[in-house]
């Protein structure tokens, strides 16, 4: 059944899974072996079950006020972990760069002094808060959770979309996706070590403990969710539960005294940490949008008095704003004194005259963004829109330069994906999702594997129709028997490969120190089973088995005489007396429908 | 826990409670009555319009059966309906999907899915009923059996008992008008659950004495408004207790809603049948008053939000924010 891939197109795209025409990369093997037993009825039908999964057990999105299930393809999207090392260690460069970057601006603003980041550019950005400057209690994890969208470029090399340190969301689909596959799929992973998604929010709960005031021994951490009509409400849900906090409404909580609480059934509960999924401007009606009913009249006091820590903290929208993103080689250099690992896509800035008058020129090869646009929002792709779509583009970005960019044209890398009953391929991003806890950033091996739809789109967004591919990041070669046998025992834990972050490097020795605890423990527990005997599950004393051989046999000779009559044996033909012969007739009448 | 999810969880074992008896009462009704009957039998549609509290209702006075069936079945605005229940109970376990198990969640959402196409086959309300009753009987099997029998749990306890109570109280207070061709004690007792034990306890003297006394003092059913309360009164002891070893708000009585019942529960318990005949109509009153305050008590002891504050409206005005 191989003409699943019967005509597969090569373009200008970097494919995933092929290197040419037929030539497989070595990562995708175990898969393409794995799809050549299956034909696409097959695939189908797992993916019904798939979808009918997802929609039963309410993991949607409401789109329009309707909801839907996030399309999940089956084939999955596979990291080797050599490619892997350059986002483990790009993606917490980028987080602990704009890190110093939100402490400076909400604080002293040096870097404005340097020269480096004109300081127009942040006080014109529409996330940035006057409100919390000067608010630095919480410099060093003002990104607990981030999601750098990544691409990989016409050569392979993965590339910085955007950065994503506000509310970055689709972790859930993360969880549920490898679930999903593994279940209808299992046999695609073939002898790759696959590395474990299932820690994230163990880690995400560390990490929001972590940066809870410092005069709290035994932070209390809920995590605001707008409520169910929210398009990411199962997130909400699936994180509060898997993290065993609280999930809570702006209608819960009370702002006194610059503490917060929540009104629980035995009176009220102090809170701490709030993981809130919820925009600024409706975070705190005293300081933002005064209609807003979501949030919490209150909040940004609780947190400047230092009762409270927001996570992610308030403001961090100036770092997700498009400009900046262009900044953001130079903001690494400043800050770290290191060269970027992940390189930014070519983008043009409006503001800047040859820039302008260049992109102005070429309006139909470019790609123009709003610059705090998300969801794909407002996105105009040169090469797809027609001429009324790009003169009206022209006009908006001579109206407001500063409120637009434009980048360079790239054909996001491709991986196979089921259409119709043929594998086509189809353009996809990756969202890795890092976890920061002020000390470190932990970077989830894994990823939201976003994939356009439609034949030739780009825009990969949810909103925009599309769907998502489970992310496998596979464990390094490094890997030696032992190493795989501390896996076997020990399944939620990962090896890191080599980490280039002396901050990590602690963590690692804590890793081992578990490791080996666990270990013990195992075998010892291992010895002491070995010496219990268990007694086999109790049955009941069957005493009555003549007798239910001798009903069933009656009940039967009679339903089906001819077919059933020489199993019997005549001795049990002559036992019937009279007595017997009647109930016999009764049971009949009450088993006629059986007959 | 959450005053929020509490309440959610206590809606969500009344609405689950509701969609259930709602359609055991139908089913009866409906299916009991001889054919052709159901057109003209006035009085038994009256009694069945009485005990749903429907009185009075433009929609359902004077309607013909297949009007009365949409709208006490299909009708998915009215949460009274069977529908509308189950919908109710779906809202309220979404709002709460963090406190509950994901298999209670997910046959609720299933059942929610299911409405629609159910509805649609046309396989006449008879099918649709049984199905509603099956998936009815999987949410509560779950919630005892998956979910731990914490304070949330309780909460849907409470919810659950006092439902099933009044429901039971209706049908008592129904049957005790003339229903024509059927013996309404038959009725009642079917409309319960509970035609068989009822049958197996007094199978030689069946009659409308023995059927009251069976719906409400009866010890080993558990449909039988007694069981209802003292489920109830057991689960509010427990929530009183978690409360207790907690901070203590002065505004709070966690006691009151037991104590209500618990006073309604010892009535019942040293009363005897031949007793009832007498005063039947005051002490249904009182059953249906007790469940009332019950409902306000808990309502205000553990819900509670406190005084709403409206911030500003300003934005709403029109002024920008």
């Amino acid at each position: 059944m191989a003409d699943l891939f019967q005509d597969y197109p090569f373009g200008r795209a970097w494919d995933e899974m092929f290197s040419g025409p037929g030539v497989i990369r070595p990562a995708y093997e175990s898969v393409h072996a794995a799809l050549q037993t299956l034909s696409a009825a097959d695939l189908k039908a797992r993916a019904d079950i798939m979808g009918r999964t997802f929609l039963d057990q309410g993991i949607t999105f409401a789109l329009g006020g309707v909801e839907r299930p996030f399309p999940l393809d089956l084939i999955p999207r596979i990291v080797t972990a050599q490619e892997w090392k350059v986002v483990q260690t790009g993606v917490p460069q980028r987080v602990r760069a704009l890190e110093a970057f939100l402490a400076d601006c909400y604080g002293p603003g040096r870097i404005f002094a340097d020269g480096v980041v004109p300081r127009r550019l942040v006080t014109t950005s529409p996330h940035f808060h006057r409100q919390v400057a000067g608010m630095d209690g919480q410099d060093g994890a003002r990104i607990v959770i981030s999601g750098v969208d990544l691409i990989r470029d016409e050569q392979g090399t993965f590339r910085v979309l955007e950065d994503n340190v506000r509310v970055p969301s689709g972790v859930s689909y993360v969880l549920e996706n490898r679930q999903a596959v593994s279940q209808v799929l299992a046999e695609a992973g073939g002898d790759q070590q696959i590395r474990s998604v299932a820690e994230y929010p163990g880690r995400l709960l560390a990490a929001l403990c972590a940066v809870a005031p410092s005069n709290i021994n035994d932070p209390t951490v809920v995590v605001l969710t707008p409520g169910v009509y929210n398009s990411a409400y199962f997130e909400h849900t699936l994180l509060a539960r898997e993290m065993g906090v609280e999930l809570v409404e702006g209608r819960d909580l009370i702002c006194r005294n610059n503490h917060v609480f929540v009104r629980t059934t035995a009176g009220e509960m102090p809170v701490h940490v709030i993981y809130r999924r919820l925009d600024d401007e409706f975070l705190d009606p005293m300081q933002f949008r005064l209609d807003s009913m979501l949030g919490s009249p209150g909040l940004i006091n609780c947190a400047r008095a230092g009762n409270l820590t927001i996570a992610n903290a308030v403001g961090n929208g100036i770092a997700d704003d498009k400009l900046v993103y262009t900044y953001v080689p130079d903001i690494i250099r400043y800050y770290l004194s290191e060269e970027p690992i992940l390189l930014n896509v070519d983008t043009y800035r409006m503001e800047e005259p040859n820039h302008l008058a260049y992109a102005l020129e070429h309006l139909a090869e470019l790609v123009i963004k709003p610059v705090d646009g998300s969801g794909g929002k407002g996105i105009v792709i040169g090469s797809q829109a027609d001429a009324s779509t790009l003169s009206k583009a022209r006009q908006a970005i001579l109206e407001n330069p500063r409120g637009w960019i434009a980048q360079r044209e790239i054909a996001l890398s491709t991986v196979p994906t089921l259409i119709g009953d043929k594998m086509r391929p189809r353009h996809v991003d990756l969202r890795p999702f890092a976890v920061n806890d002020g000390n470190s950033v932990w970077v989830l091996p894994g990823g939201l594997t976003r994939v356009a739809l439609p034949e030739g789109e780009l825009v990969v967004n949810s909103s925009q129709g599309g769907g998502s591919k489970d992310t496998w990041v596979l464990a390094g070669p490094r890997e030696t028997a032992t190493d795989l046998e501390l896996q076997a025992q020990a399944p939620g834990q990962v090896i890191e490969p080599e980490l280039v972050d002396p901050d990590q490097f602690q963590t690692q020795n804590f890793e081992e120190g578990q490791f080996q605890q666990q270990g013990t423990w195992q075998n010892s527990s291992s010895q002491s089973t070995g010496a219990f005997f268990f007694d086999p599950p109790v049955t009941p004393d069957d005493g009555n088995a003549g007798l239910r051989h001798q009903q069933g046999q009656q009940q039967q000779s009679h339903c089906s005489a001819g077919v059933i009559k020489q199993d019997l044996p005549s001795k049990s033909e002559s036992n019937n007396n009279g007595r017997s012969k009647m109930r016999l007739d009764i049971m009949n009448l009450n088993a006629g429908s059986e007959c | 826990m959450l005053s929020r999810i509490a309440e959610s969880l206590y809606w969500l074992g009344r609405h689950v409670e509701r969609a259930d008896c709602t359609a055991r009462i139908l089913d009866t009704y409906l299916h009991l009555l001889p054919t052709g009957s159901w057109a003209t039998d006035h009085q038994v549609i009256r009694s069945l319009v009485d005990s749903m509290g429907l009185s009075g209702d433009e929609e359902v006075e004077g309607a013909d059966s297949g009007k009365l069936i949409r709208t006490l079945v299909f009708d998915t605005e009215r949460a009274s309906s069977v529908s509308g229940a189950l919908i109710a109970a779906r809202d309220n376990a979404r709002g709460v999907r963090d406190a509950l198990p994901l298999d209670v969640w997910e046959c609720l959402n299933v059942t929610w899915h299911g409405l629609r196409s159910r509805a649609a086959t046309g396989g006449g309300p008879h099918t649709y009923l049984r199905w509603v009753s099956e998936r009815c009987a999987i949410a509560a099997g779950l919630t005892d059996q998956v979910m731990s029998h914490d304070e949330g749990w309780h909460f849907l306890a409470v919810g659950r008992a006092l439902e099933r109570a009044d429901m039971t109280i209706r049908l008592i207070a129904a049957a005790d008008s003339e229903t024509g061709s059927v013996p309404p004690w038959r009725a009642l007792v079917s409309a319960c659950g509970g035609w068989e034990p009822y049958v197996r306890e007094h199978g030689g003297s069946i009659g409308q004495r023995t059927a009251i006394e069976f719906a409400l003092l009866d010890r080993k059913f558990p449909r039988s408004v007694l069981r209802c309360l003292t489920a109830a009164e057991a689960s509010l002891a427990e929530l009183e207790a978690a409360g207790s070893m907690q901070q203590r708000d002065p505004r709070r009585d966690p006691s009151s809603a037991r104590r209500i019942v618990g006073r309604t529960r010892t009535g019942l318990d040293y009363r005897t049948g031949t007793d009832l005949a007498t005063d039947l109509p005051h002490l249904l009153s009182n059953l249906q008053r007790t469940v009332a305050s019950a409902h306000v008590a808990v309502s205000n002891s553990f819900f509670r939000r406190g005084d709403e504050v409206t911030w500003a409206n300003i934005g709403s005005n029109g002024v920008p924010a």
